[in-house]
């Protein structure tokens, strides 16, 4: 229906190197976060030795993987869902279902986290906001930030997701046969 | 604002409404003392208002975690909070000195210089551009220094000594060369108790017997360096407080002082009970911490506390009220509480 | 009618999520549409709603949690280097020549899986792509395989560690702190008290199998030839990762490490064991890295999904009046357990583990506690109840990922009958563990004084 490089297609693939790229690009963190907790923890049981800014940031990494990891599962239908019916369904409909709830639910919850979040991200970096325990980290106005972050790139890969269901709707016959739910389902 | 309509002739009893308040805690609900605090601050604004205010308390995790009182009241979620302003440390680098700071005031002498000496002004000054008004609402008394699965004997056995001490106290350890560690509120007791960490400081007696710390360390030993008078505080969001008529506000400002002097009457009953029974019935060994040792935690305290002052030009005049208080009731104290208490 | 809108809201939100749009999403943008209406017909105030930041703030920065990714990448790790797979073809060659030796491989490396990764859906399929094709070419019994796998699958939100542990831990040691100041119980505590039943079902487990197969040898025939297996090859497969396990669970139970240090180091130790195995590779590295961060952000998007939920169930007063209904029900604390049991074994059927704990527990727990309800005891009967309700047809979770993995000649109420039998076990287990509280919360107190 378009072609490969039609604005409709070039969108749809901006919007969705975004996700993949923040996605992929925090991923490699989780290493890190792997080895600065083995390390801090035979540090702290071999040598006595601790460092409250590393276990800060070990708490942070993974804070920042999740909200940063979010838009790029959705990407990867990795978020669950329960799928008593919705398997079942035929394309078309899980089309439907998916355009609606990405209506519904994803944009109106990451509007909702952006704007309850903002006010506070805005004090914390006004004052500049660090951790409060003794040899912690600074700058917890960046931890904070993430829940703006994680909005954006929701709504991002939510648009990129009306998209594709867009595309699925439109490519599936509206009275979708029986046959042809089970050929895709098998 | 437009006042609810009093009812002259008392029984037409037509609607006057309640002003419903919400008071989240850094505490569980019915955490000892200061939970126990929180609530009988409510209590008192409710009966002093005669019924035309009704406070709430939330605990801890009800509505946020703990350490979101602060922002939560700041931006009028709910009306008011009961916490500690060493919570804030990383907002305001400063606020500790209004808490408590280690081997700083005392109850009696923190109420002089926040009621009297110009603290309470300095303070409400530091939380007023974010929208919150700040009294103090309770007071803990002289803390302990904590429990011990090692003794101490010496600055020595303070080396990579691993205990769970946050704030300030932490600092000061660490520069003596302990190992501060973080651990979680609900992972403190096994982390005590199965050795992955030698000591924790608590409260007092009332709530480390309640906590059964005692079952988790050997050793109880004394005095709370780090917390000599730590006053509580209740934050009140600018908006809502002032809302309220002038007879409400005096009534919540009065009630805050009822509950810092009923606080501190309250633990210093339950600590000399609980105390008791740690060592009577619990068989707890109560210890002093060696000369030597708080000799050094006092040295390294007065760095630590005067760099706070270093942060900006409004914490250096926190510092200097706060130093300047302390050195004059020390001299005073000292041929007046300390000379008495000596003789005792 | 005010008491009943959360009671309202909820079954309206059960019912959204049956039209199967992601969980995490449906369940803070169902609440917020029904919010919104509350909002216009004055029955909240909504600047309550802005503490959604607060606790969305509280979960990033919870310790405790970040046990999760840990966990969460050790699973993976060990399933991608093939330590799980190896793990399985090694102990079927062991017991091969036992009668029902196969399907006892299957529950106890079910058992051993279950360390690690503890998403229903990951280890059923996992289990079921391994071991069914093993199992019906050998001729087992079409029944008693997918039962078994199924069970077995399950098995490792039960036995420790596991990730549901770690959450159900955090949940109900939050509600203990909002019930009393001390004393609280956490994860590790749980995990301690899950060892006992846990194995108690492993046992009960291989002991249905091992009479099955004795009764009648054509459900579960030995294998014709065993083939020799070198000591080497046990080591390998077999001992190294029992070695992580011990020393993953040992941590904890010694107290040298608290869940989330346990989890680091047995992360660690499963990239050690995937160097060891020559599995190790680049690619296969981010490809762990990738997979632990959508899994994770699964995990943690459903909990700020939950939370939102909550704030607008409690918003509406749904807290208290299930606080009323609770305490006034009859039979006091006993008639509450059951009646709480009951619901969360119906939730069971269209939510997921971590969906119910963050959004029942905190609601009931605080509830269930103040009543006298042991912490442990309650933490062990949810999880316990919750996988009993995965296993149970029509509508448990276990048996709707098997069936997806599971071939098509093997007819679906194949799969339910095969079940029933490991249900039956489950509910005794539960009995048991409901007369005699102390199958849980014994051994934390041996190791606790
Ligand atoms: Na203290
Ligand atoms: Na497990």
């Amino acid at each position: 229906m378009w072609t490969q490089n039609s604005p409709w297609n070039q969108i749809k693939r901006g919007l969705s190197w975004i996700s993949r790229f923040s996605g992929k690009g925090i991923a490699y963190l989780t290493l890190l976060m792997v080895l600065a907790m083995f390390g801090s923890t035979l540090m702290s049981n071999l040598f006595n030795i601790n460092f409250i800014w590393l276990q800060e940031s070990v708490t942070w990494i993974h804070a920042a993987v999740f909200m940063m990891g979010a838009a790029y599962t959705l990407q990867h239908n990795e978020h669950v869902r329960v799928d008593i019916f919705y398997h079942r369904f035929s394309a078309r409909t899980q089309a439907s279902i998916d355009i609606a709830g990405t209506l519904l639910f994803l944009l109106p919850v990451s509007v909702f986290i952006l704007m309850t979040s903002w006010n506070y991200v805005m004090r914390s970096w006004q004052l500049t906001e660090s951790s409060a325990e003794a040899g912690g980290l600074p700058a917890v106005y960046l931890l904070k930030t993430l829940t703006v972050v994680m909005p954006v790139l929701l709504i991002i890969e939510g648009l990129h997701q009306l998209m594709i269901n867009i595309d699925k709707w439109r490519a599936s016959p509206p009275q979708s046969s029986i046959n042809k739910t089970q050929e895709r389902s098998s | 604002s437009s006042e609810p309509k009093e009812c002259a002739t008392g029984q037409a009893s037509s609607k006057v409404d309640v002003i419903e308040w919400t008071m989240i805690t850094t505490w569980p609900k019915n955490f000892q003392g200061l939970g126990e605090g929180a609530e009988y601050l409510a209590q008192k604004i409710n009966e002093l208002s005669g019924g035309r205010m009704k406070v709430t308390v939330m605990g801890a995790n009800d509505l946020v975690p703990a350490l979101e009182v602060f922002d939560t009241v700041a931006a009028g979620t709910v009306q008011m909070g009961h916490g500690a302003s060493y919570y804030w440390k990383g907002k305001l680098p400063v606020a500790p000195i209004f808490s408590a700071v280690p081997f700083g005031l005392n109850a009696q002498e923190m109420n002089g210089w926040l009621y009297k000496g110009g603290g309470l002004e300095l303070w409400q000054e530091l939380y007023q551009p974010l929208g919150l008004l700040p009294m103090p609402a309770g007071n803990t008394g002289v803390q302990m220094a904590g429990w011990f699965n090692k003794e101490i004997n010496s600055l020595d056995d303070i080396q990579g000594l691993k205990m769970r001490i946050p704030g300030l106290g932490g600092e000061v350890f660490k520069r003596a060369g302990g190992t501060p560690e973080l651990i979680p509120g609900a992972e403190l007791f096994s982390a005590l108790n199965r050795g992955r960490i030698d000591a924790t400081e608590w409260v007092g007696p009332y709530n480390d017997l309640a906590f059964g710390l005692h079952k988790a360390a050997k050793y109880y030993y004394y005095p709370g360096w780090h917390e000599p008078g730590t006053t509580l505080e209740a934050i009140i969001n600018l908006d809502a407080f002032n809302a309220l008529p002038d007879d409400l506000q005096a009534i919540v400002k009065a009630a805050c002082t009822l509950a810092n002097s009923d606080m501190l009457a309250y633990f210093t009953e339950k600590n000399n009970q609980a105390l008791e029974s740690l060592v009577n019935e619990h068989n707890v060994q109560l210890k002093k911490l060696p000369e030597d040792v708080l000799a050094r935690f006092e040295a390294l305290s007065h760095d630590v506390v005067k760099e706070l002052a270093a942060t900006d030009a409004f914490a250096e005049r926190v510092y200097q009220s706060y130093s300047n208080y302390k050195k004059q009731v020390y001299d005073w104290h000292k041929v007046s509480e300390q000379s008495f208490y000596s003789l005792r | 009618m005010m008491e009943w809108l959360p009671f309202i809201m909820f079954a309206l939100v059960c019912l959204s999520l049956m039209a199967g749009y992601p969980v995490a999403f449906s369940l803070a943008g169902s609440a917020l549409i029904f919010a919104g209406i509350a909002v216009a017909f004055d029955w909240i105030n909504p600047v309550l709603l802005n503490a959604s930041f607060n606790r969305t703030f509280g979960i990033m920065n919870n310790q405790v949690l970040v046990a999760v990714p840990l966990f969460v990448f050790m699973g993976i790790m060990l399933e991608r280097a093939k330590i799980a797979e190896n793990l399985l073809e090694t102990m079927a060659r062991l017991f091969g020549g036992l009668r029902g030796g196969l399907a006892i491989s299957v529950i106890i490396v079910g058992m051993l899986l279950a360390a690690s990764t503890g998403i229903v859906g990951a280890t059923v399929v996992t289990m079921g792509m391994l071991s069914l094709p093993v199992m019906l070419k050998r001729g087992y019994d079409e029944s008693l395989s997918t039962g078994t796998i199924c069970a077995s699958g399950t098995l490792g939100q039960i036995i420790p560690p596991s990730i549901v542990l770690i959450l159900l831990g955090e949940a109900i040691s939050s509600a203990y702190r909002s019930s009393y100041g001390g004393d609280p119980v956490n994860v590790g505590d749980l995990f301690i008290g899950a060892l006992i039943p846990g194995v108690l079902l492993v046992l009960a487990y291989m002991a249905y199998v091992l009479i099955r197969a004795f009764i009648n040898p054509s459900l579960a025939p030995k294998a014709e030839h065993t083939d020799s297996i070198s000591m080497a090859q046990v080591i390998k497969s077999l001992l190294l990762p029992l070695i992580l396990i011990f020393i993953v669970l040992g941590s904890i139970l010694a107290g040298a490490a608290t869940p989330t240090e346990a989890a680091a180091i047995g992360a660690a130790g499963a990239m050690l064991l995937a160097i060891v195995q020559r599995q190790f590779s680049w690619e296969r590295l981010k490809d762990v890295m990738f997979s632990t961060t959508r899994t994770s952000s699964m995990v943690f998007m459903i909990l700020i999904g939950a939370s939102i939920f909550s704030l607008v169930f409690r918003a509406l007063g749904g807290d208290h009046q299930v606080q009323v209904f609770l305490t006034e029900m009859p039979g006091g604390v006993v008639g509450a357990v059951i009646v709480v049991m009951l619901v969360m074994f119906l939730l069971g059927f269209i939510l997921d583990f971590i969906e119910i704990i963050y959004v029942v527990v905190p609601i009931v727990a605080p509830i269930l506690l103040q009543m006298g309800v042991d912490p442990i005891w309650l933490g062990i009967m949810i999880a316990l109840n919750l996988q009993t309700s995965f296993l149970t047809p029509p509508f448990g979770f276990a048996l709707f990922y098997l069936r997806g993995v599971t071939p098509s000649s093997v007819p679906t109420g194949k799969i339910y009958r095969g079940a029933l039998p490991f249900i039956a076990i489950q509910v005794v287990l539960l009995i048991l563990l409901g007369v005699f509280p102390e199958l849980a919360t014994w051994l934390p107190e041996q190791l606790g004084d």
